[in-house]
């Protein structure tokens, strides 16, 4: 299977069976590619955040399935916990999650709970560390000493260190700065190329996804309006102005090109790209 | 320029605080030698990453904190003392507002019209007086439509223009947002910045916006940046991103045009340093793409 996760059909429902009954998901079918960092944007109230209690099994779809590996993870209520290892799951903020003496222990605390032998749990700390950019120096501090960006990437060690099948993170880079932010989403996609996982990324930050998703799914109104490659979703304008969304600056900048006449070629996403495309245009004048 | 069109002044002014953690008793400087001048009604924004002291400045232009080192003076008052008496405190409070980056801290009522209502009530203010603030600070934010909802069912966006809302209504002189954005979604964001522009343009209030999106600070008059708790660039928005290099080299950005021109000019080919806008950036490339063909 290509797809590591499959939801089909999905409905979900707030409030079932009250006068505040409200659909908050709406017949939602949409597959996010094993090894692959999927973005998944929206407004607020679009469902995405929905969605992703979804995957992991912290809410139950009132009607369709969510397939996990091609397995139902409601196949067996009684095992959904299990599921939560395998999709793990990264909340806004979730640097006020941290609780534990040291960041070795916060770090080691799923694996523990998984029962797992000392020198595995040690294994994969260290890893999980190594993938956010925590130094081994920062393992014995407690983590209440550590600055924000800092404390977020010891959180998100923590759901790494449990090395589930797909790492869902809602707004990972919320509230950083430029290198902070470069330095979670660059970490991230080293757990995609490296650890074999599979990402999504829940986030308002166009330029972002430009940057870091190899896919893209654009939610509204409780429903996927458009799903494909970067590329594809970038290029359909009008399907990310229905949903309220705006391209990425750059891309912006190359259609004012265009406009006026001049077609550049190649990826218009991001500044490097569009940079790239004026200098083969120039050079290409120039032969 | 006359000394009342200067409504905040630091001279000096830095904050050193005393590390509780692993380095208990050490004085870390979180903030130092800051000189700057706000003119009443400027839109001025404060850009630097994570723990390059810009908040520490805002704490320390609202009394939250008092400076360790320089002067402060603000609408003319020297508060650099720490010897103010509490009126002294809250009459400057009341200038100084401040919109804090997490909305659900800052709302303290369980009807939106009473949280705004909060702060003029608590000066004492007659109820029609109370009534009319109240209701102009709705209707400025755009939540008018809003005034009988509970806070906690509001959007981000919503939540932060509510608290917005509570801090017009105190009639303030300048009022800081304090990377109050960062929780927004696009459209919340864009709602925010232009209530900051109808805020300083209509209404007089000096802004403060203190962010790390360079878009964000693209829109003020004057733009300075924050490193190590220093300023190293103080100017307008094309002055300083017209420094790339040294925007990178502290971890920051400059906006995407400006960023695709650098790069351009990375390569030996001249390019208009002042373009800023997106607009600005398209007609630079353009100029180029053509003087390119006409060299063919």
């Amino acid at each position: 299977m290509s797809n590591i996760i499959e939801v089909t059909g999905v409905t979900y429902l707030y409030s079932r069976g009250t006068p505040f009954e409200r659909r908050a998901l709406d017949d939602v079918s949409v597959g996010f590619r094993r090894g692959k960092i999927t973005g998944l944007i929206g407004h607020t109230g679009s469902g995405k955040s929905t969605l992703v209690s979804l995957l992991n099994g912290l809410y139950k779809p009132a009607s369709g399935t969510v397939l996990l590996d091609g397995k139902d993870i409601w196949e067996s209520p009684k095992e959904i916990s299990k599921i939560r290892y395998r999709v793990g799951l990264v909340m806004q903020y979730p640097e006020y999650q941290l609780f534990d003496e040291t960041v070795r222990a916060d770090i080691g605390f799923a694996p523990r709970n998984l029962g797992l032998s000392k020198e595995e749990i040690e294994e994969r700390t260290l890893r999980a560390a190594s993938f956010v950019g925590i130094g081994e120096d920062l393992l014995d501090k407690s983590p209440f000493e550590l600055s924000g960006g800092q404390k977020r990437r010891v959180a998100i060690a923590g759901v790494i260190a449990m090395q589930p099948d797909v790492l869902v993170l809602d707004e990972p880079a919320a509230g950083l700065d430029p290198r902070g932010r470069r330095e979670i989403l660059g970490g991230l996609s080293k757990y995609v190329t490296e650890g074999g996982g599979s990402i999504i990324l829940v986030s308002h930050s166009m330029e972002d996804m430009a940057h870091y998703c190899d896919d893209v799914v654009v939610m509204g109104g409780g429903r996927v309006i458009k799903t494909g490659s970067v590329a594809e979703v970038f290029s359909d304008k009008d399907a990310l102005h229905s949903a309220g969304l705006d391209v990425p600056a750059s891309l912006r900048i190359a259609e004012g090109l265009r406009e006026r006449g001049i077609n550049l070629s190649g990826e218009l996403y991001t500044p490097e790209g569009v940079a790239e495309a004026v200098i083969k245009y120039i050079g290409g004048g120039r032969k | 320029m006359m000394k009342n069109d200067i409504i905040i002044r630091a001279e000096g002014l830095g904050y050193t605080y005393l590390d509780e953690g692993e380095r208990r008793g050490d004085e870390i400087p979180a903030l130092s030698g800051v000189t700057l001048s706000v003119r009443r009604g400027e839109y001025l924004a404060v850009l630097g990453h994570n723990g390059s002291g810009k908040s520490t400045l805002a704490k320390l232009l609202n009394l939250i904190l008092t400076p360790t080192e320089g002067k402060l003076y603000i609408d003319g008052v020297d508060v650099s003392s720490g010897e103010l008496s509490e009126d002294e405190v809250f009459s400057i409070r009341k200038k100084v507002g401040m919109v804090f980056q997490n909305p659900d801290n800052q709302l303290v009522a369980t009807v939106v019209e009473e949280d705004v209502a909060f702060g003029p009530e608590n000066l004492g203010l007659p109820r029609e007086e109370i009534r009319a603030r109240v209701d102009g600070a709705l209707s400025l934010v755009g939540m008018t439509e809003y005034a009988r909802h509970a806070p906690h069912k509001l959007s981000g966006g919503q939540k932060q223009r509510v608290a917005i809302a509570g801090i017009i209504a105190m009639r303030p002189e300048v009022i800081i947002f304090d990377e109050s954005t960062a929780m927004l979604d696009p459209l919340g964001r864009r709602d925010l910045l232009d209530i900051m522009d109808r805020l300083c343009r209509d209404e007089g209030i000096t802004v403060i916006n203190i962010t790390h999106y360079m878009d964000e600070a693209a829109l003020a008059d004057r733009v300075i940046v924050i490193n190590d708790g220093e300023t190293v660039l103080d100017g307008t928005p094309k002055e300083v991103f017209s420094e790339v290099d040294r925007l990178h080299a502290i971890g920051l950005e400059a906006p995407q045009g400006r960023e695709i021109l650098h790069l351009i000019g990375g390569r030996g080919i001249k390019v208009d340093k002042a373009a800023l806008t997106e607009e600005e950036c398209i007609a630079v490339l353009y100029e180029l793409i053509s003087r390119g063909n006409i060299n063919e």
